[in-house]
């Protein structure tokens, strides 16, 4: 027979409370009561795992709550070999809270790194097509409504753009109807190109100034554009903008206050990252289908150029800027 | 015969079930109900008082985590969070909460945190789910977007409420719940309609309605049968927020002058006119520096204010009289040592920045027991479900209580 534990009874319903004596048993519980023995079979409590240095509490099925100081011998009777128990025990365990301290930093950097991607590219892939192209209609339109204008570029320099890029197109095997282009004016926007997700690729007439009738650059940005179309980028980011943002509230949302900002600061710096890492990738499908052209990657290294002849750059942007730094780009197209 | 869950009888149901049970058959029932008509009836007995107003008896509030100990819960339930891809976290959840209740003890009594790991995993996955198809939905159309903003919008409030009943309903201290019962409309006048009309005062009535927002949060609350009672006064709104507007005004121009003088010189020496250059970065992180240290300082001092006023005004009649005396300086340098710990240890620190807090907390507070703080009965209502909870969480439509 095992010795007696003394604990507090709270009654059921009330914010009475005595003392009780406590007797573990074989399969029930025995409680010594102002002099009265009652005893409750062990599948009628119920108690939470045990938790640090905590009194354990302990639901008795009439509604009444038994506490007790926490011992081996309590919390092994109360937990037995629980899943719940065995997870919990490693928060005391010295080479649980190592392990934890070497793992949880890297598993982390795993998550974010390799398997949120790659769970973004399989949910890209179930996103219905319908609902891409009524996105991208409703996308431009609302576009059409605030920032951009109907060019200004004479009929003949779009029809010379259109047949120049027919051609690259069927150069490269892809299906010509997929991609259409659109040019715009867009005085806010300024030298700009950016693909919908169902393929409508959107010029600026600023950019054509920019580039200066250069085809075989414009040819390059486009390509790059196509890149994040093909590999469904835009359904990618909002799946990994939505898995990230949701596991760092829930890993790190308890958090209060200036902790919260830093929350707040690490899910933007996550974000770019995936961002950039699509950018990337953007790049090199571009680089990758310039070589089957036959052409090296100075077209895109000069299209780089001009842009970067626009705005300087500084270091801190390599963290909080969504596209990767031009030197990096101009660099890799030149590899 | 089934164990029959009496709590939810009421006397007069307690005394009809007792007259039609035949104790030589069950005698383990009788005892049971028998246990139960005696408590439904205690209060309506005459407490044994005399006329002369009793004496309170002042307890103390102590804390009893530690941040080794804590570190231990932290790391693990994190790792195990990270590797179940955050599945893991709803145990964390209520892990940590039951730490943070259960340790807190006032008058010898624990609290204790209810929840159970699966309703907060439910709610977490509705939230998902929601969050989910709302950002599916805005990225299909600007005005589907704005919709549902809107509509999120209009249903803050009862967010608010249903997170407040959730929260008061999960936690417990001598095995008897609290619970909150402000109403819906309320909650849209409190939490929607006053914080614009007060846009167009300039947020010049603001105190007023903060206040009033602590009205309805803690006049609301529920100990088992009592009600929170409180008597707040709009001046001390007044005076915390104006005193930390000062505070901050006073703090920003201290720190603003050599700032300006700094970037005189340094703007004369053309080090700032190079983005890449290390002057650049380092100015543009001291401000960051200097802004939240305003923003504590000056919090610190509303916060530790309003919380002393309104625990200082809360009771339950014969039941309890809380007090606090929480220090505009303790607070200050709990906050800035804790932030130096983040910073200093990358975030490792968490765990005893979270019990110095509570601690600190604990420590400012104390309470005034009377006669009837044994005499308490617990309230029973339907269990509140934490989807409301989980999903303002996710949209980040929390409160913050003090």
């Amino acid at each position: 027979m095992s010795e007696m534990l003394e604990g507090v009874l709270y009654a059921p319903g009330s914010s009475k409370s005595c003392q009780v004596w406590l007797q573990l048993e074989d399969g029930e519980l025995r409680l010594l009561v102002e002099g009265n023995w009652h005893s409750y079979p062990k599948p009628s409590l119920s108690s939470a795992p045990a938790l640090g240095r905590m009194p354990r509490e302990i639901k008795l099925p009439d509604g009444g709550m038994v506490q007790a100081p926490p011992s081996e011998e309590l919390n092994l009777w109360l937990d037995g070999g629980k899943l719940s128990a065995r997870l919990a025990a490693l928060e005391t365990n010295k080479w649980g809270i190592l392990a934890s301290i070497l793992l949880a930093p890297l598993c982390l950097f795993g998550v974010f790194k390799y398997v949120i991607p790659a769970l973004a590219i399989s949910f890209a892939h179930y996103v219905p097509q319908a609902y891409i192209n009524t996105a991208s209609e409703h996308t431009l339109l609302a576009l059409d409504e605030s920032l951009l204008a109907p060019s200004q570029l004479s009929e003949t320099t779009r029809q010379d753009y259109l047949n120049y890029w027919q051609g690259t197109v069927s150069q490269l095997g892809l299906s010509a109807h997929h991609y259409h282009i659109q040019f715009r004016h867009a005085e806010k926007l300024g030298p700009n190109a950016f693909a919908l997700p169902d393929g409508t690729i959107v010029i600026t007439d600023q950019l054509v100034a920019l580039l200066e009738q250069d085809k075989e650059v414009l040819q390059a940005i486009l390509l790059h554009e196509i890149g994040h179309v093909e590999h469904r980028h835009s359904m990618r980011l909002i799946a990994q903008t939505l898995a990230s943002s949701v596991l760092i509230s829930y890993l790190f949302g308890d958090l209060s206050g200036m902790a919260d900002l830093f929350a707040g600061a690490s899910t933007t710096l996550v974000q770019n990252q995936f961002s950039q890492e699509l950018e990337w990738e953007a790049d090199n499908y571009a680089l990758q289908q310039l070589d089957k052209l036959g052409q090296d990657g100075e077209s895109f290294a000069k299209a780089m150029e001009k842009l970067a002849s626009l705005a300087p750059s500084s270091s801190m942007e390599r963290w909080l800027s969504s596209h990767p730094m031009l030197k990096d780009r101009i660099d890799n197209a030149r590899q | 015969m089934e164990p029959v869950d009496y709590s939810t009888y009421s006397l007069s149901e307690l005394n009809e079930a007792r007259k039609q049970l035949d104790d030589t058959v069950h005698p383990e029932h009788a005892e049971v109900l028998d246990a139960w008509i005696a408590y439904r009836q205690a209060p309506a007995q005459p407490a044994p008082s005399s006329t002369e107003p009793e004496q309170p008896r002042r307890a103390a509030v102590r804390f009893h985590g530690d941040g080794q100990e804590f570190f231990g819960i932290w790391i693990v339930n994190l790792l195990l969070s990270i590797v179940t891809l955050g599945i893991y976290s709803a145990w964390a959840k209520v892990r940590t909460n039951r730490y943070f209740y259960g340790n807190l003890e006032a008058d010898g009594h624990r609290f204790s945190y209810l929840a159970e790991p699966m309703q907060i995993l439910k709610g977490r996955i509705i939230g998902l789910v929601l969050f989910g198809s709302y950002m599916l939905a805005s990225y299909l159309s600007p005005f589907v977007a704005a919709i549902i903003m809107l509509l999120l919008f209009a249903l803050m409030p009862v967010m608010i409420c249903l997170s407040l009943r959730f929260n008061a309903r999960m936690t417990a201290y001598r095995n008897v719940r609290f619970g909150f019962q402000g109403g819906f409309g309320r909650a849209y006048a409190l939490f929607m309609l006053y914080p614009i009309l007060s846009i167009f005062t300039l947020y010049l009535t603001m105190p007023i309605v903060l206040k009033k927002m602590d009205e309805y949060i803690y006049g609301n609350m529920r100990f088992g049968d009592r009600q929170f009672q409180t008597n707040l006064r709009t001046g001390e709104y007044y005076v915390a927020a104006i005193g930390a507007s000062i505070i901050g005004a006073i703090m920003a121009v201290i720190i603003m002058v050599p700032a300006g003088i700094l970037i005189a010189v340094l703007a004369g020496s053309g080090s700032l006119q190079e983005p890449e250059g290390p002057a650049a970065t380092v100015f543009l992180i001291l401000t960051m520096l200097m802004y939240v240290l305003v923003i504590t300082v000056a919090s610190c001092y509303y916060q530790s204010h309003i919380r002393n006023h309104l625990y200082n005004n809360s009771h339950i009649e014969k039941v309890v009289k809380l007090e606090s005396a929480l220090g505009f300086w303790a607070l200050t340098k709990l906050r800035l040592v804790n932030l130096l710990m983040l910073v200093g240890s990358l975030g490792l620190a968490y765990p005893w920045v979270k019990v110095r807090t509570a601690a600190l907390f604990a420590e400012a507070t104390h309470l005034q027991l009377f006669a009837e703080a044994d005499q308490v009965v617990a309230e029973n209502s339907a269990d509140p479900n934490a989807i409301a909870e989980e999903v303002s969480e996710i949209f980040d439509m929390d409160i913050g209580l003090t």
